[in-house]
C-alpha cells in the first residue's frame, strides 16, 4: 500500500501549480503614427462566417479611423453568389490575389499590411483568427511612415472614364525597387449574405463594402522606383473606364481607389504605406 | 511550489537501468522490425464535380505521401525511427500543397522489471482518451505524439504509475507548450475463493494532465483579450489541469466501464459565445475562460449468443489544445470517444457525426444475437444532441447477417439517419439531412480460392423545400463487384450514382439543369505475404472523412491512387 500512497504523492507533486502571477491585459491602443494600414479580408458572399470578419473590420475602421485602408477579396473560394444575388463579386483580379496570398486555411482570413508576423509560419501573411486582426493593427499602427501617397482623380461622367494620379514621396530614405498597386474598390452594395456563423442565416439585405472590383497594376505590383529618398516624388498615372452602371453596381458615388506601395525589393509585402480617395 | 523535473527522473533512471542490463544484452539477439507505407495520387482535373483550383490539378498533377519506420528492440531495449515524406501532398489541407520531408517520429526505450523509460515521441492514452490521448491516425494526418520523456513503474502484478513530460509534435517540429501527466492504474480481484477467479473484478485509473502555456502563445491569448470590451475581457492563466477517474467493473458477462473527467478553467474559442461589439450589438463567437467536464459510462453485456452495449455521454467546454488559437483537428490533446456506430459501407458512412467538444450529450445502444450458425442479427440506436437539447444527429441500424454452408452469405439491412449539417459542416440554413439508407451484401465462394462480393446500397434523402432541390447532393445508388483470388489478388469495380441530383449536385453551365453524375471507382489489390498494394482509378464527390469520431470535409477526388504497405 505504500507504493500506491508514494505514486499519489509524486503525481500530486508533478501536477501541483500552486498559484501562478496573473496575467494582466494591457489596454488596447489606438495612437498611430501616420502610417496608412492596408487589410485585405479574404471574403465571400456564400462564407457563413465571413460576416465575423467584416465586423471585425468595421470594429478596426471604427477605432483607426484615417489609419486604416480596407479591400474585400471575393475570389473564388466560398464566394458563389446565393440563388437570389443580384450581383457576382468574384473576378479574375479578385481570384488572382486570392491565390496570390496562399496560403491561408479558409475563410474569412486576413492580411495586415502583408506582413510575415513572427508566430506566423514560414511564408504565411494570413490571419485566420478574426480575434487577431485588431491587434495586429495596433501593433503595426505603431511603425513609422516611410512614405506618403496622394491620390488625385479626374473624372468624366460622360465618357466614365477616369484619370488617377498617384503621387508617391519619400519621407525616410527607401533602399530596393518599390511597387505600386492600385485597386478599385465598391461600397455600400445591397445584396444577400451567407451569415450562418452568426446564427443568422442568409441575410437579404447586406451591406457589402470595400468589394474589389479591379486592379489597375500587376499583381506583383508596378514599377515604382529603384530607390526614394527623402522628399523625392514619383508620379505614376493611371486611367480607368468605368463599366456601365448596371443594377445599382459600379455607382461612381460607391467607388474607391485604393493604391499602397510595398517594402523596398518586395513584389508581395510587408506593404509600408497605403492610401484611399473616392474615385469621383 | 517548485516542480520536480521528470526529465532528471528519467535520465537517472535511464542511467541505472543501462548498466544493470548489459548482461542480458549479451544472451538475446533482438529483433528488427519496420514497416512502410505509401500513397500517391495522380490529379486529374475536373472541374464539373469540383476537383480543380488546387495546385495538384492545376499544375502539380501528382502528390504522395509516405511513412518508413525502422525499429529494433534487445534486451529490453527499444529504439525507433519513422521517415516522413510529403512530395506535393494534399493530405495535410486537401485544398493544398504540402513538401516535406525527415525525422518524422524516433523513440529510444528501456524496459526492466519495475521500469519502463521512454525518451523521444511517445505515444499513449489515459482511460478512454477523454483527458489525453497521443496517438498517430494517418487517413488524417493526426499524429501528436509527446516528444518527451515517459516512466513508467510497476508497483507490483496489479498496480503501475507512470509520469511523462514534453511538447506535442507539430509535424517537423512541436508546439511550444509543455504538458505533463500522470496515471495510476490498477487492477483487483474482488472474487471469493469459492466463486473462483476474476467474476468480480475492478479495473481502476486515476489521471492527470497539466498543460503550461509559453509566453508566445500567451502573449497570443492577451492580444485578442485585449480588444474585448470590459464585459468579456478575462485574466488568462498559464496553467491548466485535468483529471480523470476511471474504472472497470467485470462481474461474469457484464462489463461497466465510467470516466468521469473535469478540467480546470482555460481560454478557449468559443464559437456560440455572444461577443459584444462596439456599437453595442452582439455576435457570436469569442474566446472565453471556462471550465470543463466529461462524463461517460459503457454498459455491456455478452452470453448465450447476445450482446448489448449501452453508452452514455455528457460533454461541456471540453476544448483542450496545446494553443487555443488551433482549430480543427490541430493540437488537440485528448479524444472524446464518438457515440455513434462506426459504419463502412460507402453510403452508410456518408453522413458520419463529429464529436462535439463544447456541447453535447449522446446515447447509443447496440444489441446483437446469434440465433444460430448461419443467422445473426443486430440492431444500433444513437441519438446525439447539445446540452439545450437541439438534435444533432440520430442513427437507427439494423443488420441480418446469414451464412449459408460457407457457401455464400448475405449481409442486408436498413439505415435511418437525422443528420444537422448546419452544425457538423457550417452549411448555412439547411434543414436537417434526413436519410433512408437500405443495403445488402453478398459473398459468394466459386471455389476455395475464388470469391466474388457484391454490395447494392440506396440512399434516399429529404427535401429541402426552401431550396426547391432534394437536400445536399440528393439520391444515391451505389453497386460494387469484388472478385478475389486468394491469396493474392483483388479486383473491384463500383459506381456511386447521383440518380436524384440535389441542390449541392453541379449544375449543366449550358441548360442550367442539375446533372446526375456518375463517380466510378477501379481497384485493383496485390497481397504478397506482408505486403499489400493497389491501384485505384477514383472519382469521389465531397464528403465527410471520420475517423473515430475526429471529422473533416474532404472536397472531391478525381484521378488515379497507388498505395504500398510493407511490414517486416
Amino acid at each position: 500500500m505504500k507504493y500506491q500512497f508514494l505514486a499519489l504523492i509524486t503525481i500530486v507533486l508533478l501536477m501541483s501549480g500552486c498559484t501562478e502571477t496573473m496575467v494582466v491585459i494591457p489596454e488596447l491602443t489606438n495612437e498611430c503614427t501616420e502610417k496608412v494600414i492596408l487589410i485585405e479580408e479574404l471574403t465571400g458572399v456564400s462564407c457563413p462566417n465571413c460576416p465575423k470578419g467584416t465586423e471585425a473590420v468595421d470594429d478596426i475602421l471604427a477605432l483607426f479611423p484615417g489609419s486604416v485602408v480596407v479591400v474585400g477579396i471575393h475570389g473564388d473560394f466560398l464566394s458563389e453568389p446565393k440563388s437570389d444575388s443580384k450581383y457576382d463579386f468574384r473576378s479574375e483580379q479578385a481570384k488572382a490575389v486570392e491565390d496570390f496570398l496562399k496560403p491561408w486555411l479558409g475563410k474569412p482570413t486576413a492580411t495586415v499590411d502583408r506582413f510575415p508576423f513572427p508566430d506566423l509560419p514560414e511564408g504565411d501573411i494570413s490571419l485566420i483568427n478574426t480575434s487577431q486582426w485588431l491587434s495586429r493593427v495596433e501593433q503595426r499602427c505603431q511603425t513609422p511612415q516611410s512614405l506618403d501617397i496622394q491620390i488625385g482623380t479626374d473624372y468624366d461622367e460622360e465618357t466614365r472614364q477616369a484619370t488617377i494620379t498617384v503621387t508617391t514621396t519619400g519621407m525616410v530614405p527607401l533602399e530596393g525597387e518599390l511597387r505600386m498597386n492600385l485597386f478599385i474598390t465598391e461600397s455600400h452594395l445591397i445584396d444577400p449574405q451567407d451569415a450562418g456563423g452568426l446564427g443568422q442565416g442568409i441575410i437579404a439585405d447586406y451591406e457589402h463594402n470595400h468589394v474589389l472590383k479591379d486592379m489597375l497594376s500587376e499583381l506583383t505590383g508596378d514599377f515604382l522606383v529603384s530607390d526614394l529618398s527623402i522628399n523625392q516624388e514619383v508620379v505614376k498615372t493611371y486611367t480607368y473606364e468605368m463599366p456601365a452602371e448596371n443594377n445599382g453596381e459600379w455607382l461612381i458615388e460607391n467607388m474607391e481607389v485604393v493604391a499602397f506601395v510595398t517594402e523596398g525589393g518586395q513584389t508581395r509585402g510587408p506593404v509600408l504605406h497605403a492610401a484611399l480617395a473616392h474615385l469621383d | 511550489m517548485k516542480l520536480i523535473n521528470p526529465i532528471l527522473v528519467a535520465l537517472v533512471f535511464l542511467l541505472f537501468s543501462t548498466q544493470i542490463v548489459s548482461q542480458e544484452a549479451q544472451q538475446d539477439k533482438g529483433s528488427f522490425t519496420g514497416g512502410f507505407q505509401n500513397s500517391s495520387n495522380f490529379f486529374i482535373r475536373d472541374s464539373l464535380i469540383g476537383a480543380f483550383d488546387i495546385p495538384q490539378y492545376d499544375y502539380q498533377h501528382f502528390g504522395a505521401q509516405s511513412w518508413l519506420d525502422l525499429g529494433y528492440t534487445r534486451s529490453g531495449f527499444d529504439i525507433g525511427v519513422r521517415f516522413d515524406v510529403f512530395n506535393n501532398s494534399n493530405l495535410r489541407n486537401p485544398n493544398q500543397s504540402y513538401t516535406a520531408n525527415g525525422i518524422g517520429r524516433w523513440h529510444i526505450g528501456k524496459s526492466t522489471d519495475k521500469f519502463d523509460i521512454r525518451a523521444g515521441y511517445i505515444y499513449d492514452q489515459i482511460g478512454s482518451g477523454i483527458i489525453y490521448r497521443a496517438y498517430e491516425e494517418r487517413a488524417l494526418l493526426i499524429d501528436n505524439a509527446l516528444k518527451g520523456v515517459r516512466l513508467t513503474y510497476k508497483i507490483n502484478d496489479n498496480w503501475n504509475a507512470r509520469v511523462f513530460a514534453g511538447q506535442q509534435r507539430n509535424l517537423f517540429t512541436n508546439y511550444e507548450p509543455n504538458m505533463r501527466g500522470a496515471v495510476l492504474e490498477g487492477y483487483v480481484d474482488l472474487t471469493s475463493e469459492k466463486e473462483g477467479s476474476k467474476l468480480f473484478t475492478l479495473a481502476p485509473g486515476i489521471g492527470l494532465i497539466g498543460k503550461t502555456l509559453d509566453d508566445g502563445t500567451m502573449a497570443s491569448i492577451v492580444d485578442i483579450v485585449k480588444t474585448y470590451l470590459d464585459e468579456d475581457r478575462f485574466k488568462p492563466t498559464h496553467n491548466t489541469y485535468s483529471g480523470s477517474f476511471y474504472n472497470t467493473l467485470t462481474f461474469g458477462p457484464i462489463s461497466f466501464y465510467t470516466e468521469a473527467a473535469i478540467k480546470t478553467a482555460e481560454a478557449f474559442n468559443d464559437p456560440l459565445a455572444l461577443k459584444t461589439n462596439r456599437d453595442g450589438t452582439t455576435s457570436p463567437g469569442k474566446m472565453v475562460r471556462e471550465a470543463g467536464s466529461v462524463y461517460y459510462g459503457s454498459l455491456s453485456y455478452a452470453g448465450n449468443g447476445l450482446g448489448v452495449t449501452l453508452e452514455a455521454k455528457r460533454t461541456e467546454n471540453f476544448e483542450f489544445r496545446v494553443d487555443p488559437n488551433l482549430q480543427l483537428i490541430e493540437g488537440l490533446i485528448n479524444f472524446i470517444p464518438p457515440m455513434n456506430r462506426q459504419n463502412t459501407y460507402r453510403l452508410t458512412a456518408r453522413y458520419s457525426p463529429a464529436t462535439q467538444l463544447l456541447s453535447e450529450q449522446a446515447y447509443q445502444a447496440d444489441v446483437k444475437y446469434r440465433w444460430n450458425k448461419k443467422l445473426t442479427t443486430s440492431a444500433n440506436f444513437s441519438y446525439i444532441t447539445d446540452l439545450d437539447g437541439n438534435k444533432l444527429f440520430q442513427e437507427t441500424y439494423t443488420e441480418i447477417i446469414y451464412k449459408h454452408n460457407r457457401k455464400w452469405q448475405i449481409k442486408g439491412g436498413l439505415q435511418l439517419v437525422d443528420y444537422n449539417q448546419e452544425v457538423y459542416e457550417q452549411k448555412t440554413g439547411v434543414p436537417i439531412v434526413e436519410t433512408v439508407t437500405p443495403y445488402v451484401d453478398f459473398l459468394y465462394k466459386l471455389s476455395r480460392k475464388k470469391s466474388i462480393r457484391t454490395e447494392f446500397q440506396f440512399l434516399a434523402i429529404g427535401d429541402d423545400e426552401k431550396a426547391g432541390f432534394k437536400q445536399d447532393y440528393g439520391d444515391w445508388l451505389f453497386g460494387l463487384v469484388e472478385f478475389s483470388i486468394a491469396p493474392h489478388w483483388s479486383f473491384g469495380v463500383s459506381d456511386m450514382y447521383n440518380i436524384t441530383p440535389g441542390k449541392l449536385s453541379p449544375t449543366d453551365p449550358d441548360s442550367g439543369e442539375k446533372l446526375a453524375l456518375h463517380y466510378p471507382r477501379i481497384d485493383i489489390y496485390y497481397t504478397y505475404k506482408a505486403n499489400r498494394f493497389s491501384l485505384s482509378y477514383i472519382k469521389q464527390v465531397e464528403g465527410i472523412v471520420c475517423n473515430g469520431g475526429i471529422c473533416r470535409l474532404e472536397p472531391a477526388f478525381s484521378g488515379f491512387n497507388f498505395t504500398a504497405s510493407s511490414s517486416f
